[in-house]
Protein backbone atom coordinates (compact mmCIF):
# COMPACT_ATOMS: atom_id res chain seq x y z
CA UNK A 1 0.00 0.00 0.00
CA UNK A 2 1.28 3.28 -0.94
CA UNK A 3 1.80 5.96 2.08
CA UNK A 4 -0.31 8.26 1.12
CA UNK A 5 -3.25 6.26 0.09
CA UNK A 6 -7.01 6.70 0.81
CA UNK A 7 -7.16 2.99 2.33
CA UNK A 8 -4.10 3.16 4.22
CA UNK A 9 -4.53 6.13 6.03
CA UNK A 10 -8.64 4.77 6.85
CA UNK A 11 -7.31 1.49 7.51
CA UNK A 12 -4.32 3.21 10.39
CA UNK A 13 -6.85 5.52 12.04
CA UNK A 14 -9.97 3.84 11.84
CA UNK A 15 -9.44 1.54 14.63
CA UNK A 16 -8.42 4.21 16.53
CA UNK A 17 -11.44 6.52 15.90
CA UNK A 18 -13.62 3.99 17.15
CA UNK A 19 -12.06 3.46 20.45
CA UNK A 20 -11.90 7.30 20.50
CA UNK A 21 -15.55 7.62 20.36
CA UNK A 22 -16.52 5.24 22.43
CA UNK A 23 -14.79 7.11 25.44
CA UNK A 24 -15.72 10.51 24.38
CA UNK A 25 -19.43 8.92 24.00
CA UNK A 26 -19.06 7.49 27.84
CA UNK A 27 -17.87 11.34 28.86
CA UNK A 28 -21.06 12.39 27.14
CA UNK A 29 -23.30 9.56 29.19
CA UNK A 30 -21.47 11.04 32.54
CA UNK A 31 -22.68 14.18 31.15
CA UNK A 32 -26.24 13.16 30.22
CA UNK A 33 -26.79 11.36 33.76
CA UNK A 34 -26.48 14.67 35.19
CA UNK A 35 -28.99 16.86 33.60
CA UNK A 36 -30.48 17.85 36.79
CA UNK A 37 -27.59 19.68 38.26
CA UNK A 38 -27.04 21.42 34.82
CA UNK A 39 -30.52 22.36 34.93
CA UNK A 40 -30.03 24.01 37.84
CA UNK A 41 -26.62 25.38 37.24
CA UNK A 42 -26.40 25.82 33.71
CA UNK A 43 -23.08 27.49 33.72
CA UNK A 44 -21.42 23.78 34.01
CA UNK A 45 -21.74 23.61 30.42
CA UNK A 46 -19.82 26.22 29.86
CA UNK A 47 -17.06 24.92 32.18
CA UNK A 48 -16.86 21.52 30.28
CA UNK A 49 -15.07 23.11 26.97
CA UNK A 50 -12.44 24.67 28.85
CA UNK A 51 -11.35 21.89 31.27
CA UNK A 52 -11.42 19.50 28.21
CA UNK A 53 -10.05 21.69 26.12
CA UNK A 54 -7.28 22.82 28.20
CA UNK A 55 -6.25 19.07 29.00
CA UNK A 56 -6.86 17.36 26.37
CA UNK A 57 -4.29 20.03 25.11
CA UNK A 58 -1.32 20.49 27.87
CA UNK A 59 -1.21 16.55 28.26
CA UNK A 60 -0.82 16.27 23.67
CA UNK A 61 2.22 18.43 24.37
CA UNK A 62 3.45 16.45 27.19
CA UNK A 63 2.73 12.95 24.97
CA UNK A 64 4.75 14.26 22.06
CA UNK A 65 7.50 15.76 24.08
CA UNK A 66 7.83 12.46 25.65
CA UNK A 67 7.35 10.05 22.64
CA UNK A 68 10.40 12.10 21.31
CA UNK A 69 12.09 11.64 24.54
CA UNK A 70 11.64 8.06 25.07
CA UNK A 71 12.78 7.30 21.30
CA UNK A 72 15.83 9.43 21.90
CA UNK A 73 16.89 7.60 24.98
CA UNK A 74 16.76 11.22 27.10
CA UNK A 75 13.70 8.73 29.37
CA UNK A 76 13.31 5.16 29.79
CA UNK A 77 9.77 4.11 30.25
CA UNK A 78 10.40 3.26 33.67
CA UNK A 79 9.80 6.09 36.91
CA UNK A 80 12.49 5.32 38.85
CA UNK A 81 15.39 8.21 38.83
CA UNK A 82 13.93 10.34 35.63
CA UNK A 83 15.14 13.32 35.76
CA UNK A 84 14.11 14.72 32.42
CA UNK A 85 10.54 12.65 32.67
CA UNK A 86 10.28 14.61 36.18
CA UNK A 87 11.41 18.00 34.59
CA UNK A 88 8.56 17.57 31.92
CA UNK A 89 5.67 16.60 34.21
CA UNK A 90 6.77 19.38 36.37
CA UNK A 91 6.79 21.69 33.15
CA UNK A 92 3.24 19.93 32.60
CA UNK A 93 1.91 21.07 35.91
CA UNK A 94 2.93 24.67 36.36
CA UNK A 95 1.42 25.25 32.95
CA UNK A 96 -2.12 24.12 33.77
CA UNK A 97 -2.18 25.76 37.09
CA UNK A 98 -1.17 28.77 35.41
CA UNK A 99 -3.39 28.81 32.41
CA UNK A 100 -6.82 26.95 35.04
CA UNK A 101 -6.26 30.19 37.72
CA UNK A 102 -7.08 32.26 34.57
CA UNK A 103 -10.05 30.54 33.28
CA UNK A 104 -10.94 29.94 37.26
CA UNK A 105 -10.32 33.74 37.70
CA UNK A 106 -13.02 33.98 34.26
CA UNK A 107 -15.67 31.86 35.66
CA UNK A 108 -15.35 33.95 39.32
CA UNK A 109 -16.17 36.96 36.98
CA UNK A 110 -19.18 35.34 35.19
CA UNK A 111 -20.86 33.93 38.06
CA UNK A 112 -20.56 37.09 39.64
CA UNK A 113 -22.00 38.48 36.50
CA UNK A 114 -24.73 36.09 36.14
CA UNK A 115 -25.90 37.46 40.22
CA UNK A 116 -24.69 34.43 42.14
CA UNK A 117 -23.22 36.61 44.87
CA UNK A 118 -19.65 36.37 45.84
CA UNK A 119 -19.68 33.77 48.44
CA UNK A 120 -21.16 31.18 45.77
CA UNK A 121 -18.63 32.47 42.95
CA UNK A 122 -15.54 31.53 44.95
CA UNK A 123 -16.83 28.28 45.74
CA UNK A 124 -17.83 28.03 42.43
CA UNK A 125 -14.56 29.39 40.85
CA UNK A 126 -12.96 26.83 43.55
CA UNK A 127 -14.75 23.61 42.59
CA UNK A 128 -13.64 24.58 39.14
CA UNK A 129 -10.35 24.34 39.60
CA UNK A 130 -9.85 21.74 42.17
CA UNK A 131 -11.54 19.48 39.03
CA UNK A 132 -8.91 20.46 36.70
CA UNK A 133 -6.30 19.89 38.98
CA UNK A 134 -7.39 16.31 39.55
CA UNK A 135 -8.21 16.00 35.81
CA UNK A 136 -4.74 17.26 34.26
CA UNK A 137 -3.14 14.97 37.50
CA UNK A 138 -4.72 12.07 35.82
CA UNK A 139 -4.95 12.54 32.06
CA UNK A 140 -0.88 13.13 32.45
CA UNK A 141 -0.89 9.55 34.42
CA UNK A 142 -2.58 7.96 31.12
CA UNK A 143 -0.38 9.99 29.24
CA UNK A 144 3.14 8.75 30.36
CA UNK A 145 1.59 5.22 30.94
CA UNK A 146 0.30 4.90 27.09
CA UNK A 147 3.79 6.98 25.94
CA UNK A 148 5.64 4.00 27.47
CA UNK A 149 3.25 1.63 25.74
CA UNK A 150 4.10 3.26 22.57
CA UNK A 151 7.97 3.23 22.86
CA UNK A 152 7.76 -0.30 23.84
CA UNK A 153 5.06 -1.76 21.54
CA UNK A 154 6.00 0.87 18.42
CA UNK A 155 2.84 2.10 18.64
CA UNK A 156 2.47 5.18 16.70
CA UNK A 157 2.93 8.48 18.96
CA UNK A 158 0.98 10.54 17.15
CA UNK A 159 -1.55 9.11 14.89
CA UNK A 160 -2.56 6.54 18.23
CA UNK A 161 -1.36 8.10 21.66
CA UNK A 162 -2.47 11.41 20.95
CA UNK A 163 -6.20 10.53 20.06
CA UNK A 164 -6.62 8.02 23.07
CA UNK A 165 -5.14 10.69 25.15
CA UNK A 166 -7.71 13.31 24.23
CA UNK A 167 -10.81 11.06 24.88
CA UNK A 168 -9.14 9.90 28.19
CA UNK A 169 -9.35 13.69 29.11
CA UNK A 170 -12.77 14.22 27.96
CA UNK A 171 -14.16 11.67 30.04
CA UNK A 172 -11.74 12.37 32.96
CA UNK A 173 -12.56 16.35 32.86
CA UNK A 174 -16.29 15.89 32.70
CA UNK A 175 -16.12 13.09 35.52
CA UNK A 176 -14.37 15.28 37.90
CA UNK A 177 -15.71 18.53 36.89
CA UNK A 178 -19.43 17.06 38.15
CA UNK A 179 -18.26 15.07 41.18
CA UNK A 180 -15.99 18.44 42.43
CA UNK A 181 -19.46 20.49 41.69
CA UNK A 182 -21.74 18.06 43.86
CA UNK A 183 -18.79 17.88 46.60
CA UNK A 184 -19.30 21.63 46.59
CA UNK A 185 -22.41 23.31 45.77
CA UNK A 186 -24.37 19.99 46.34
CA UNK A 187 -26.77 20.24 43.26
CA UNK B 1 19.35 -11.11 5.66
CA UNK B 2 17.82 -10.40 8.71
CA UNK B 3 14.59 -8.18 8.41
CA UNK B 4 14.69 -5.50 10.73
CA UNK B 5 11.86 -5.80 13.50
CA UNK B 6 10.85 -2.99 15.96
CA UNK B 7 12.85 -3.44 19.18
CA UNK B 8 12.33 -0.80 21.91
CA UNK B 9 15.71 0.39 22.25
CA UNK B 10 15.96 4.49 22.21
CA UNK B 11 18.70 6.27 19.99
CA UNK B 12 20.94 6.54 23.20
CA UNK B 13 21.03 2.43 23.80
CA UNK B 14 22.19 1.90 20.21
CA UNK B 15 24.33 4.80 19.87
CA UNK B 16 25.98 3.21 23.17
CA UNK B 17 25.95 -0.27 21.56
CA UNK B 18 27.66 1.32 18.35
CA UNK B 19 30.56 2.69 19.76
CA UNK B 20 31.41 -0.35 22.35
CA UNK B 21 31.31 -2.77 19.09
CA UNK B 22 33.21 -0.29 16.83
CA UNK B 23 35.88 0.42 19.53
CA UNK B 24 36.09 -3.92 20.04
CA UNK B 25 36.15 -4.24 16.69
CA UNK B 26 38.94 -2.23 15.95
CA UNK B 27 41.18 -3.61 18.48
CA UNK B 28 39.87 -7.25 17.55
CA UNK B 29 40.79 -6.94 14.00
CA UNK B 30 44.75 -5.72 14.81
CA UNK B 31 44.66 -9.03 17.50
CA UNK B 32 43.43 -11.32 14.69
CA UNK B 33 46.05 -9.72 11.73
CA UNK B 34 48.70 -9.92 14.82
CA UNK B 35 47.68 -13.42 16.04
CA UNK B 36 46.77 -14.16 12.27
CA UNK B 37 43.80 -15.97 14.07
CA UNK B 38 40.86 -16.85 12.60
CA UNK B 39 38.56 -17.26 15.68
CA UNK B 40 38.66 -13.75 16.28
CA UNK B 41 38.99 -12.37 13.09
CA UNK B 42 34.96 -14.43 12.68
CA UNK B 43 33.51 -12.57 15.55
CA UNK B 44 34.68 -9.15 13.80
CA UNK B 45 32.42 -10.34 10.71
CA UNK B 46 29.81 -11.38 13.24
CA UNK B 47 29.91 -7.66 14.95
CA UNK B 48 29.94 -5.99 11.26
CA UNK B 49 27.06 -7.52 10.79
CA UNK B 50 25.14 -6.43 13.93
CA UNK B 51 26.60 -3.00 13.28
CA UNK B 52 24.60 -3.18 10.11
CA UNK B 53 21.69 -4.36 11.76
CA UNK B 54 21.96 -1.54 14.56
CA UNK B 55 22.78 1.52 11.97
CA UNK B 56 19.28 0.61 10.78
CA UNK B 57 17.96 0.33 14.42
CA UNK B 58 19.27 4.11 14.98
CA UNK B 59 17.81 5.41 11.62
CA UNK B 60 14.27 4.20 12.49
CA UNK B 61 14.34 5.50 16.25
CA UNK B 62 16.01 9.09 14.93
CA UNK B 63 13.56 9.00 12.98
CA UNK B 64 10.46 8.67 15.13
CA UNK B 65 12.05 10.89 17.31
CA UNK B 66 12.49 14.01 15.34
CA UNK B 67 9.48 16.24 15.63
CA UNK B 68 10.54 19.93 14.61
CA UNK B 69 13.61 21.40 12.54
CA UNK B 70 15.99 22.02 15.53
CA UNK B 71 15.28 18.89 17.07
CA UNK B 72 15.86 16.85 13.39
CA UNK B 73 19.51 19.38 13.24
CA UNK B 74 20.76 17.99 16.25
CA UNK B 75 19.72 14.21 15.55
CA UNK B 76 22.13 14.64 11.96
CA UNK B 77 24.91 14.97 14.13
CA UNK B 78 24.20 11.75 15.94
CA UNK B 79 23.63 9.97 12.99
CA UNK B 80 26.60 11.23 11.22
CA UNK B 81 28.68 9.68 14.52
CA UNK B 82 26.87 6.83 14.33
CA UNK B 83 27.32 6.27 10.27
CA UNK B 84 31.20 6.75 11.08
CA UNK B 85 31.11 4.55 13.85
CA UNK B 86 29.69 1.45 11.16
CA UNK B 87 32.17 2.86 8.84
CA UNK B 88 35.11 2.04 11.12
CA UNK B 89 33.31 -1.96 11.94
CA UNK B 90 33.35 -2.29 7.77
CA UNK B 91 37.04 -1.24 7.59
CA UNK B 92 37.73 -3.61 10.74
CA UNK B 93 35.86 -5.91 8.14
CA UNK B 94 37.89 -5.81 5.33
CA UNK B 95 41.08 -6.08 7.44
CA UNK B 96 40.28 -9.52 8.44
CA UNK B 97 38.63 -10.12 5.42
CA UNK B 98 42.55 -11.25 4.69
CA UNK B 99 42.59 -13.76 7.45
CA UNK B 100 39.71 -15.15 6.45
CA UNK B 101 40.71 -15.18 2.64
CA UNK B 102 43.83 -17.10 3.67
CA UNK B 103 45.76 -14.45 2.59
CA UNK B 104 49.27 -13.90 3.29
CA UNK B 105 50.20 -11.53 5.55
CA UNK B 106 53.40 -9.54 5.90
CA UNK B 107 55.24 -9.83 9.53
CA UNK B 108 55.79 -5.90 8.85
CA UNK B 109 52.18 -5.92 10.13
CA UNK B 110 52.61 -7.78 13.26
CA UNK B 111 56.08 -6.55 14.08
CA UNK B 112 54.28 -2.79 13.36
CA UNK B 113 51.28 -3.72 15.41
CA UNK B 114 53.46 -4.98 18.58
CA UNK B 115 55.29 -1.64 18.05
CA UNK B 116 52.43 0.59 18.49
CA UNK B 117 52.07 2.60 21.45
CA UNK B 118 49.23 0.44 22.67
CA UNK B 119 50.35 -3.26 22.82
CA UNK B 120 48.76 -6.95 22.25
CA UNK B 121 49.63 -9.21 24.31
CA UNK B 122 48.82 -13.24 24.46
CA UNK B 123 48.96 -13.96 28.41
CA UNK B 124 48.98 -17.78 29.38
CA UNK B 125 47.29 -17.77 33.20
CA UNK B 126 49.20 -20.49 34.98
CA UNK B 127 48.21 -22.88 37.71
CA UNK B 128 47.57 -20.77 40.95
CA UNK B 129 47.80 -17.40 39.72
CA UNK B 130 46.23 -14.88 41.93
CA UNK B 131 44.11 -14.34 38.34
CA UNK B 132 42.69 -17.73 38.54
CA UNK B 133 39.38 -17.92 39.75
CA UNK B 134 38.15 -14.06 39.92
CA UNK B 135 35.31 -12.79 37.29
CA UNK B 136 36.58 -9.94 35.34
CA UNK B 137 34.04 -7.67 36.79
CA UNK B 138 36.08 -8.44 40.06
CA UNK B 139 39.58 -7.50 38.57
CA UNK B 140 38.71 -4.36 37.05
CA UNK B 141 41.54 -4.86 34.95
CA UNK B 142 40.72 -1.71 32.94
CA UNK B 143 40.65 1.05 35.83
CA UNK B 144 43.74 -0.90 37.59
CA UNK B 145 46.43 -1.54 35.03
CA UNK B 146 44.68 0.23 31.67
CA UNK B 147 44.55 -3.40 30.22
CA UNK B 148 41.22 -4.98 28.37
CA UNK B 149 40.52 -8.47 27.66
CA UNK B 150 39.63 -8.86 24.30
CA UNK B 151 39.81 -12.55 24.01
CA UNK B 152 40.01 -15.49 26.07
CA UNK B 153 40.75 -18.83 24.52
CA UNK B 154 40.11 -21.58 26.79
CA UNK B 155 40.68 -25.31 25.46
CA UNK B 156 39.87 -24.96 21.99
CA UNK B 157 36.84 -22.71 22.59
CA UNK B 158 37.14 -19.15 22.17
CA UNK B 159 35.30 -16.19 24.24
CA UNK B 160 35.16 -12.76 22.12
CA UNK B 161 35.12 -10.54 24.07
CA UNK B 162 34.82 -12.04 28.03
CA UNK B 163 31.90 -10.45 29.42
CA UNK B 164 32.08 -9.21 32.88
CA UNK B 165 30.71 -12.53 34.50
CA UNK B 166 33.48 -14.74 32.61
CA UNK B 167 36.09 -16.24 35.16
CA UNK B 168 39.54 -16.78 34.75
CA UNK B 169 40.75 -20.37 35.22
CA UNK B 170 44.02 -22.05 34.93
CA UNK B 171 44.80 -23.11 31.34
CA UNK B 172 42.77 -19.81 29.65
CA UNK B 173 45.21 -17.94 26.82
CA UNK B 174 44.12 -14.06 27.37
CA UNK B 175 43.89 -11.92 24.28
CA UNK B 176 44.38 -8.48 25.99
CA UNK B 177 45.06 -4.62 25.04
CA UNK B 178 47.10 -2.02 27.05
CA UNK B 179 49.90 0.05 27.73
CA UNK B 180 53.12 -2.22 28.12
CA UNK B 181 53.84 -2.04 32.24
CA UNK B 182 50.23 -2.96 32.37
CA UNK B 183 50.43 -5.72 29.99
CA UNK B 184 53.60 -6.40 32.15
CA UNK B 185 51.98 -6.45 35.72
CA UNK B 186 49.07 -8.87 33.96
CA UNK B 187 51.52 -11.53 33.37
CA UNK B 188 53.03 -10.82 36.73
CA UNK B 189 49.36 -11.96 38.55
CA UNK B 190 48.93 -14.38 35.68
CA UNK B 191 52.04 -16.00 36.56
CA UNK B 192 53.74 -15.94 33.20
CA UNK B 193 56.75 -15.40 31.86
CA UNK B 194 56.63 -12.19 29.47
CA UNK B 195 58.28 -13.00 26.19
CA UNK B 196 59.33 -10.81 23.89
CA UNK B 197 60.10 -11.97 20.21
CA UNK B 198 62.92 -9.82 18.72
CA UNK B 199 61.60 -7.39 16.19
CA UNK B 200 63.47 -8.39 13.24
CA UNK B 201 62.88 -5.43 11.30
CA UNK B 202 63.30 -6.50 7.97
CA UNK B 203 61.27 -3.26 6.59
CA UNK B 204 62.39 -1.06 8.82
CA UNK B 205 60.43 2.18 7.74
CA UNK B 206 57.38 0.42 6.60
CA UNK B 207 57.25 -1.00 10.07
CA UNK B 208 57.72 2.73 11.39
CA UNK B 209 55.48 4.52 9.32
CA UNK B 210 52.27 1.61 10.04
CA UNK B 211 53.04 1.70 13.72
CA UNK B 212 52.83 5.36 13.99
CA UNK B 213 49.84 5.37 11.87
CA UNK B 214 48.09 2.90 13.57
CA UNK B 215 48.83 5.03 17.07
CA UNK B 216 47.50 8.02 15.03
CA UNK B 217 44.44 6.24 13.90
CA UNK B 218 43.58 5.53 17.20
CA UNK B 219 43.86 9.04 18.66
CA UNK B 220 42.35 10.65 15.40
CA UNK B 221 39.26 8.52 16.76
CA UNK B 222 39.48 9.41 19.93
CA UNK B 223 40.09 13.21 19.38
CA UNK B 224 36.88 12.95 17.02
CA UNK B 225 34.59 11.71 19.86
CA UNK B 226 36.09 13.89 22.24
CA UNK B 227 35.52 17.21 20.23
CA UNK B 228 31.95 16.54 19.52
CA UNK B 229 31.46 16.30 23.23
CA UNK B 230 33.11 19.27 24.02
CA UNK B 231 31.47 21.35 21.18
CA UNK B 232 35.28 22.04 20.66
CA UNK B 233 36.47 23.52 17.07
CA UNK B 234 40.11 23.54 18.12
CA UNK B 235 40.09 19.92 18.97
CA UNK B 236 38.25 18.98 15.83
CA UNK B 237 41.01 21.31 13.45
CA UNK B 238 43.33 19.22 15.59
CA UNK B 239 41.99 16.16 14.28
CA UNK B 240 41.99 17.77 10.83
CA UNK B 241 45.40 18.25 11.22
CA UNK B 242 46.44 14.95 12.68
CA UNK B 243 45.02 13.79 9.54
CA UNK B 244 46.87 15.26 7.31
CA UNK B 245 49.36 13.88 8.97
CA UNK B 246 48.54 10.47 8.09
CA UNK B 247 48.01 10.93 5.02
CA UNK B 248 51.97 11.83 4.38
CA UNK B 249 52.42 8.96 5.92
CA UNK B 250 50.21 6.98 4.17
CA UNK B 251 51.92 8.26 0.49
CA UNK B 252 55.15 7.96 2.47
CA UNK B 253 54.45 3.87 3.06
CA UNK B 254 53.18 3.00 -0.49
CA UNK B 255 56.06 4.35 -2.00
CA UNK B 256 58.33 2.37 0.48
CA UNK B 257 55.94 -0.65 -0.34
CA UNK B 258 56.33 0.13 -4.39
CA UNK B 259 59.80 0.32 -3.54
CA UNK B 260 60.35 -2.83 -1.19
CA UNK B 261 58.30 -4.29 -4.22
CA UNK B 262 60.92 -4.37 -6.55
CA UNK B 263 63.21 -6.37 -3.52
CA UNK B 264 60.75 -8.64 -2.39
CA UNK B 265 59.95 -12.20 -3.77
CA UNK B 266 56.68 -12.42 -2.37
CA UNK B 267 54.41 -9.71 -3.80
CA UNK B 268 51.45 -11.11 -1.90
CA UNK B 269 52.66 -10.53 1.24
CA UNK B 270 53.25 -6.91 0.70
CA UNK B 271 50.31 -6.41 -0.81
CA UNK B 272 48.90 -7.12 2.69
CA UNK B 273 50.30 -4.05 3.68
CA UNK B 274 48.70 -1.69 1.07
CA UNK B 275 45.21 -3.39 2.45
CA UNK B 276 45.36 -2.68 6.10
CA UNK B 277 47.01 0.82 5.17
CA UNK B 278 43.68 0.90 3.15
CA UNK B 279 41.74 0.16 6.03
CA UNK B 280 43.39 2.60 8.67
CA UNK B 281 42.95 5.61 6.24
CA UNK B 282 39.38 4.46 6.05
CA UNK B 283 38.78 4.50 10.01
CA UNK B 284 40.27 8.12 9.67
CA UNK B 285 38.10 9.06 7.11
CA UNK B 286 35.31 8.19 9.36
CA UNK B 287 36.74 10.49 12.48
CA UNK B 288 36.94 13.00 9.96
CA UNK B 289 33.27 12.62 8.88
CA UNK B 290 32.91 13.08 12.66
CA UNK B 291 34.64 15.75 12.98
CA UNK B 292 32.64 17.56 10.10
CA UNK B 293 29.92 17.88 12.22
CA UNK B 294 31.81 19.90 14.60
CA UNK B 295 32.87 22.53 12.03
CA UNK B 296 29.72 22.76 10.56
CA UNK B 297 29.06 24.26 13.84
CA UNK B 298 26.06 21.98 13.97
CA UNK B 299 24.38 21.45 17.86
CA UNK B 300 24.45 18.01 18.80
CA UNK B 301 21.60 16.81 21.09
CA UNK B 302 22.51 16.29 24.69
CA UNK B 303 21.65 12.58 24.29
CA UNK B 304 25.06 12.58 23.03
CA UNK B 305 26.80 13.28 25.62
CA UNK B 306 24.90 10.88 27.78
CA UNK B 307 25.45 7.87 25.33
CA UNK B 308 29.26 8.97 25.81
CA UNK B 309 29.42 8.48 29.35
CA UNK B 310 27.69 5.24 29.39
CA UNK B 311 30.41 3.60 26.75
CA UNK B 312 32.70 0.85 28.15
CA UNK B 313 35.47 2.89 26.82
CA UNK B 314 34.38 6.67 28.34
CA UNK B 315 35.91 9.99 26.81
CA UNK B 316 35.89 12.40 29.24
CA UNK B 317 36.64 15.81 30.15
CA UNK B 318 38.40 16.51 33.92
CA UNK B 319 39.65 19.93 35.58
CA UNK B 320 42.44 20.07 37.92
CA UNK B 321 41.88 21.70 40.89
CA UNK B 322 43.96 23.65 43.13
CA UNK B 323 44.37 20.77 45.91
CA UNK B 324 44.51 17.89 43.30
CA UNK B 325 47.80 15.57 43.89
CA UNK B 326 48.14 15.53 39.96
CA UNK B 327 49.08 19.01 40.27
CA UNK B 328 53.17 19.80 39.97
CA UNK B 329 53.87 16.12 38.48
CA UNK B 330 55.02 14.93 34.98
CA UNK B 331 52.38 12.45 33.55
CA UNK B 332 55.68 10.18 33.08
CA UNK B 333 55.84 10.65 37.31
CA UNK B 334 52.13 9.71 37.55
CA UNK B 335 51.80 7.61 34.43
CA UNK B 336 47.80 8.26 34.86
CA UNK B 337 47.65 4.64 32.00
CA UNK B 338 48.55 2.44 33.92
CA UNK B 339 47.62 3.69 37.31
CA UNK B 340 44.24 4.35 36.48
CA UNK B 341 43.84 3.04 33.14
CA UNK B 342 42.91 6.65 31.72
CA UNK B 343 45.22 7.91 28.71
CA UNK B 344 45.65 11.35 29.08
CA UNK B 345 44.74 12.51 25.11
CA UNK B 346 44.71 16.49 25.67
CA UNK B 347 45.70 19.16 28.05
CA UNK B 348 43.94 22.48 27.78
CA UNK B 349 45.78 25.03 29.28
CA UNK B 350 43.97 28.37 29.59
CA UNK B 351 43.17 29.09 26.01
CA UNK B 352 45.72 26.30 24.24
CA UNK B 353 45.27 22.89 23.75
CA UNK B 354 48.10 20.68 24.10
CA UNK B 355 47.85 17.56 21.88
CA UNK B 356 49.68 14.22 22.63
CA UNK B 357 51.53 15.56 25.34
CA UNK B 358 55.01 14.06 26.36
CA UNK B 359 56.12 12.14 29.57
CA UNK B 360 57.93 15.42 30.77
CA UNK B 361 55.16 17.78 30.28
CA UNK B 362 54.28 18.44 33.71
CA UNK B 363 50.16 18.95 35.11
CA UNK B 364 49.09 22.34 36.79
CA UNK B 365 46.51 23.69 38.93
CA UNK B 366 43.45 24.92 36.42
CA UNK B 367 44.05 22.66 33.58
CA UNK B 368 41.22 20.76 32.25
CA UNK B 369 42.36 17.29 30.55
CA UNK B 370 40.58 15.49 28.37
CA UNK B 371 41.14 11.55 28.97
CA UNK B 372 40.06 7.76 27.21
CA UNK B 373 39.51 5.21 30.34
CA UNK B 374 37.06 2.80 31.52
CA UNK B 375 33.90 3.85 33.56
CA UNK B 376 36.23 3.20 37.07
CA UNK B 377 39.31 4.53 35.37
CA UNK B 378 37.38 8.02 34.49
CA UNK B 379 36.13 8.26 38.42
CA UNK B 380 39.64 7.65 40.12
CA UNK B 381 41.01 10.22 37.57
CA UNK B 382 37.84 12.44 38.27
CA UNK B 383 38.89 12.09 42.03
CA UNK B 384 41.92 12.59 41.46
CA UNK B 385 41.91 15.94 39.76
CA UNK B 386 38.91 16.77 42.59
CA UNK B 387 42.26 16.27 45.05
Amino acid sequence: MAVYSLRRILWESYPVLVVCAVISLSAGLVLDSQTESIKALPLILMMVPPINGINNNVCSILGARLASALHMGMIEPSFKRQRVLRANTNATWLMSVAVFWFTSAIFFAVALIAGMGVARSVVLMLAFFIASMVAIAATMLCTIGLAFLSFTKGLDPDNVVIPIVTSIGDILGVTCLLIAIKIVIGV
Amino acid sequence: MKNITYRPSSVREILIEMKNTSDLMVDLAYAALMLENTEIAQRVHELERRMDDLMYRIRIMAAVAARNVNEAKKITGILQVASAAEAISNATGDMVDLILRGMEIHPVIREAIRCADEKIAVVGVQRGAMLTGKKFHELRLPSTIGVWALAAKRGKSWVVPPTRDTDVRAGDMLVVRGPSDGIGILCRMAGAHRKEEPIKGTLPLIQDSLSHMRDLTDAIVDLAYSSILLGSREVAEEVRGLEEEFDKLNYKLWLETLKAAKRERNIAQLNSVLQVVKCMEKISDAADSIVDVVLRGVEIHPVFARALSETDEQVTHVDVSKRSPLAGKTLGELNLWVAAGAYILVIKRGEHHIFEPTKDMKLMAGDSLIARGSYYGVQKLKKLAAG
